[in-house]
């Protein structure tokens, strides 16, 4: 019996027909898709390091979704300060985004730029997220602490470290998934800050003692001068 | 939405059918009017504001029911935009604006070359925006129209028509509670120009 080729090798099984499939639907996967019908409101006002306005920088709103090669990300909008140092934007919702960044740069370079990293929906209240005062420091008054945890207690384990008073340029406004801070005991513990002259950095971290299971939490304040700092703490 | 379908497209057609054996009969009348239009957003909305009408638009209308002066037909209408302040629409390559509409239509005639022809209107109408690479989706509503048509009949067939339309449209947008009014409402003076063609009746 004869059967027909069409029966015997349907047109949407060919490997062209399925690799063609298989790319577009992964294509699309990764796209950002958009509610037309919803708009958000993301507003903030940007400052120096004296609590003065700073007008006409440039500020920037992303949505990202993905990472690498299979993400995507769309710049949605972009605006600049005005001379209350506010800015304003209103943006169509996306609706299957991973996070928002705010990106800020000052086009005369005299500021640092700044990225608010990994906003979220949950940020979003009735549609609209105001991020408030955002504080931007001139460079020459920004200088560097290299803070450094020496792990010199066997069983113990370090976790949760924040700091308070940095000028660090990236922010997160909601902690990674995978936080940096959660450390192995085995690794070393280096953070590289950008800091103010003349300022004071808090650090606060969690010891675990691994034998007891028991958690200590401690701060340490560091005193920044005119220049770059090295700053160890023993645990 | 349907019982808006129902009386703007269905209603006319069992109200006149109704009539038929009465002296003044609904009838068939065939008039196409094709015609590039432009919209002049008036007042401080989305459209006004964020965007700006790119002429020309262009439009179709069919009327297609006849009742003594009193005319009916369908329509759709399509309008570019640019976005001209990213701040308010989002970085937005493309944003069009459709309609689709039933018109009342009350002719009169001036002389044996002139028409005027107040109307009034209902419709969908549907703003869509897209970027390079990523349609934006759309958001819908309802739109009014109240206007005056004037076409000058060049042949029996064939006539050039003027239209003047007040556009209303209130709009399905979810937003902070600020910018809902600027979002959802929107209104226009339409200007439209084109060819009108009649399907002479059969003597």
């Amino acid at each position: 019996m004869n059967w027909p080729q069409s029966f015997i090798k349907p047109k949407y099984l060919s490997l062209t027909y399925l690799l063609s499939l298989f790319l577009t639907l992964f294509f699309l996967s990764c796209e950002i898709n958009y509610d037309g019908d919803e708009r958000l409101l993301v507003t903030g006002r940007i400052l120096n390091e004296n609590n003065l306005p700073i007008p006409n920088q440039d500020v920037e709103f992303w949505i990202y979704k993905g990472s690498g090669a299979g993400g995507d990300d769309d710049l949605i909008s972009l605006t600049a300060t005005d001379n209350n140092g506010q800015f304003l934007m209103l943006i169509p919702s996306p609706n299957n985004e991973d996070g928002f960044e705010l990106k800020i740069s000052d086009p005369d370079t005299i500021y640092q730029h700044k990225i608010l990293h990994r906003i979220l929906d949950k940020n979003f209240t009735n549609y609209e997220y105001n991020i408030g005062d955002i504080v931007l420091y001139q460079h020459h008054v920004i200088t560097n602490a290299y803070i450094t945890f020496n792990k010199t207690t066997v069983n113990t384990s370090l976790m949760d470290v924040k700091f308070k008073g940095d000028a660090d340029y990236l922010v997160w406004i909601n902690e990674p998934e995978t936080y940096y801070g959660d450390y192995e005991p085995t690794l070393a513990h280096d953070y590289y800050k950008n800091v103010p002259l003349n300022s004071t950095l808090t650090i606060t971290y969690t010891i675990r003692d691994n034998s007891t299971e028991t958690l200590s939490t401690h701060e340490a304040t560091v005193t920044i001068n005119n220049e770059n700092l090295e700053y160890i703490i023993n645990y | 939405m349907r019982v808006l379908f129902i009386i703007v497209f269905i209603w006319p057609f069992v109200a006149f059918a109704q009539k038929q054996s009465a002296e003044n009969t609904v009838r068939f009348s065939a008039n196409f009017s094709t015609y590039l239009k432009y919209d002049n957003n008036l007042g401080t909305h989305f459209l006004g504001d964020a965007t700006e009408a790119k002429f020309p638009g262009f439009g179709f209308q069919f009327d297609f029911l006849k009742y003594q002066n009193l005319k009916f037909g369908l329509g759709v209408e399509f309008m570019p935009y640019d976005v001209v302040d990213i701040t308010m629409a989002g970085n937005i390559d493309k944003t069009d604006t459709r309609a689709y509409f039933g018109k009342f239509l009350y002719e009169i005639k001036l002389g044996e070359s002139w028409r005027i022809a107040p109307n009034l209107g209902i419709g969908s109408s549907i703003v869509r925006q897209k970027t390079s690479t990523t349609n934006l989706d759309s958001f819908k509503g309802i739109k009014y129209y109240a206007g005056t048509n004037i076409t000058y009949k060049l042949t029996e067939v064939i006539g050039l028509f003027l239209g003047v339309n007040y556009a209303f449209a209130k709009y399905n947008v979810n937003t902070a509670e600020a910018f809902e009014s600027y979002f959802r409402n929107s209104t226009q003076m339409q200007i439209l120009f084109g060819l009108s063609f009649t399907v002479p009746n059969k003597k």
